[in-house]
């Protein structure tokens, strides 16, 4: 992984969740400040695993300098809070003060900037390409969030960009000066859709929905260029996707997907790290007493050696593969993190 | 974790008790449908074997369910999804999707929407993050909404949810560092933002017999002591949590997905 974290400006690591995926980025942080860079893993994960893993009980939104560290390089790391991320992002992006206090009271934003879907996968773009932007680091490493699939978070901004298109915020929007919002509609069949969506949700749902997207009009143009900018930031030669991977024959298989789907939207795979590997020996080097219950373990994982080996066929040459053994996952403190990354 | 392997145990328990039971996953992948090797899983239940029927819920057919519920004329309802901002809106939404979700689990015990007939219903969950989400949907709902048809439903879905003489909530973890600092902060999160007592099991346990790691000198055998010394550690943090601590183990001589729930059922019959 060396030449990887010598060579890029951004690491992105991805994966389904439960492969140990935002460990194994801070550990290529600590490898990266090892090897002299000035590096910042930024983390979405809400259980704040990552603040765990550092050996530091809490992170705040903003770059932290990880404590109590002694590397030739320098090692940075941050929580994404989405909340917060969106918050700057209203102040940043809307002129008037008194519309940026009326939408941060909005209850429809105050749902949008949690719960919508996408948004997890927006903030983290967004402030990606904030620290990105302020050329503050050598090396940027994003532990992306987790997802069903690996390759969603790349989409999930889509489905928010596609909310604030415009005809979906037009057709959301107040007609200026008609406080009667549902005759002012021309079109019946929208008319009668809105009733539909009153029936279910209630009046003052509807109400708030409506000032909210009189409220956001406009910013769908910044958010859009936003994260173009960020798929283009992904698609250049600085920038190495890495799949973080488990043990696991089904983990394994979605790999192969995800790599296809990388390449289909301009992207390319780098590495795949797979994790927990079960470490092999020779059976005549164990004592005979222990040597039924090593093949039963050996057995167990033969289909999941498979996988592996099956992957590395289609993956072909070009994409390095680190295998980390299940001995190195002890992870607690700084110390241990920096014995993680020594096998990567 | 293993939590969809543990799921199709608790199914398997309770279908062996003869109870009417229906194993249900969420999302959009069918885990069960390779599981189980079965043709197809998909949200009308699918025979998995006696007393027990599999589903997948994925939102999309929840949310149509649930505003049908809503819309029984017909031309409403399809004016609604035609509609393409309509279902821009509804794809991305807070938490409407959970709270279809949710409605659809809890609709069997309201005795509202199409009848369930099932005695019991166990749902593979999405994991930590995700699954507060969901949790935490209703709430957040009733807050913005809260007259109307929606808030009142919604405020009788939280009561089902909330009330463990119905509801269960079960955690699965690991005996390792980062899955039982997970496990210990989502058993506080629901303990003081729900009221909820979950029980927790720990799963994939080795076992290997009692000298293995004496006089250890191969690199399997410490690998094993390793393994071991963590084991023993952190499964004391999750007694800690939770005195009726379910152990079970890793299942090595498996002979497929029906076997792997059969056999982690018999553990937990012997646990009770």
């Amino acid at each position: 992984m060396d030449k990887l974290i010598l060579s890029k400006k951004v690491i992105l690591c991805a994966g389904t969740g439960g492969v140990g995926k935002t460990t194994i980025s801070a550990a290529l942080g600590v490898r990266a400040a090892i090897l002299g860079r000035k590096v910042l893993v930024l983390t979405v994960d809400p259980a704040q695993r990552l603040a765990t893993a550092l050996g530091i009980n809490r992170l705040q939104s903003e770059d932290l300098l990880v404590p109590n560290q002694n590397f030739p390089g320098k090692l940075y790391a941050a929580v994404v809070e989405s909340q917060s991320v969106f918050d700057s992002f209203i102040r940043e992006n809307i002129k008037s003060e008194s519309l940026v206090k009326k939408i941060l009271r909005n209850r429809i934003y105050l749902r949008l900037s949690t719960g919508f879907s996408g948004s997890q996968e927006f903030t983290a773009l967004e402030r990606f390409l904030k620290s990105y932007t302020s050329e503050k680091y050598d090396l940027i490493i994003l532990d992306t969030p987790p997802t069903g699939h690996a390759i969603n978070f790349l989409d999930g901004a889509a489905k928010l960009e596609a909310l604030f298109q415009d005809s979906v915020v037009k057709w959301f929007m107040k007609p200026i000066g008609n406080q009667n919002i549902l005759l002012s509609f021309v079109s019946r069949g929208t008319n009668l859709a809105f009733k539909a969506l009153e029936m279910i949700t209630g009046a003052e749902f509807v109400t708030e929905l409506v000032e909210f997207f009189s409220d956001v009009f406009g910013l769908k143009d910044i958010l859009v260029q936003r994260m173009k900018k960020v798929r283009e930031i992904f698609a250049q030669q600085d920038s190495a996707f890495v799949l973080v991977t488990s043990f696991d024959s089904l983990k394994m298989n979605e790999a192969k997907i995800f790599r296809e789907e990388l390449m289909s939207r301009g992207f390319e795979l780098s590495a795949v790290i797979v994790n927990r590997c079960f470490p092999e020996t020779k059976a005549e080097e164990i004592p005979p007493k222990v040597r039924p219950y090593y093949q039963a373990l050996q057995k167990f994982y033969q289909v999941h050696r498979e996988a592996l080996a099956s992957l590395k066929t289609t993956v072909g040459t070009g994409v390095e593969f680190i295998e980390v053994s299940d001995f190195d996952q002890e992870v607690y403190d700084l110390k241990s993190l920096e014995e993680l990354s020594r096998a990567l | 974790m293993g939590k969809s392997a543990v799921s199709a145990a608790l199914a398997f328990q309770q279908a062996s008790l003869g109870r009417r039971t229906l194993l249900v996953e969420l999302g959009e992948r069918s885990f069960f449908q390779e599981m189980f090797q079965l043709p197809k899983v998909d949200y009308e239940p699918t025979y998995l074997k006696e007393n027990l029927d599999v589903s997948i819920w994925k939102s999309e057919k929840c949310i149509r369910e649930y505003v049908l519920h809503y819309l029984p004329i017909k031309k409403l309802y399809q004016l609604f999804f035609e509609n393409r901002v309509m279902r821009t809106f509804i794809n991305a939404a807070p938490a409407i999707a959970e709270l279809a979700i949710l409605g659809k689990a809890t609709s069997g015990v309201r005795k509202i929407g199409p009848p369930m007939d099932y005695d019991v219903i166990v749902i593979d969950c999405f994991s930590t993050g995700h699954f507060l989400a969901l949790l935490r949907a209703p709430k957040g709902f009733s807050e913005t909404i809260k007259s109307g048809p929606f808030g009142e439903q919604t405020a009788a879905i939280t009561r089902t949810m909330l009330d463990e003489s119905t509801t269960a909530y079960v955690l699965v973890s690991t005996a390792e560092t980062l899955p039982s600092v997970e496990t210990r902060e989502l058993f506080e999160t629901l303990r003081s933002e729900f009221g909820l007592h979950p029980l927790v099991i720990c799963n994939r346990l080795l076992h290997p017999p009692q000298d293995a790691i004496e006089n250890e000198q191969s690199s399997f055998q410490k690998y094993l002591k390793f393994i071991l010394e963590r084991q023993e550690k952190y499964e004391k943090t999750l007694r800690e949590l939770s005195p009726q601590l379910v152990e079970l183990p890793l299942v090595l001589d498996s002979t497929g997905g029906r076997d792997l729930a059969h056999q982690l059922s018999e553990k937990l019959k012997d646990q009770n």
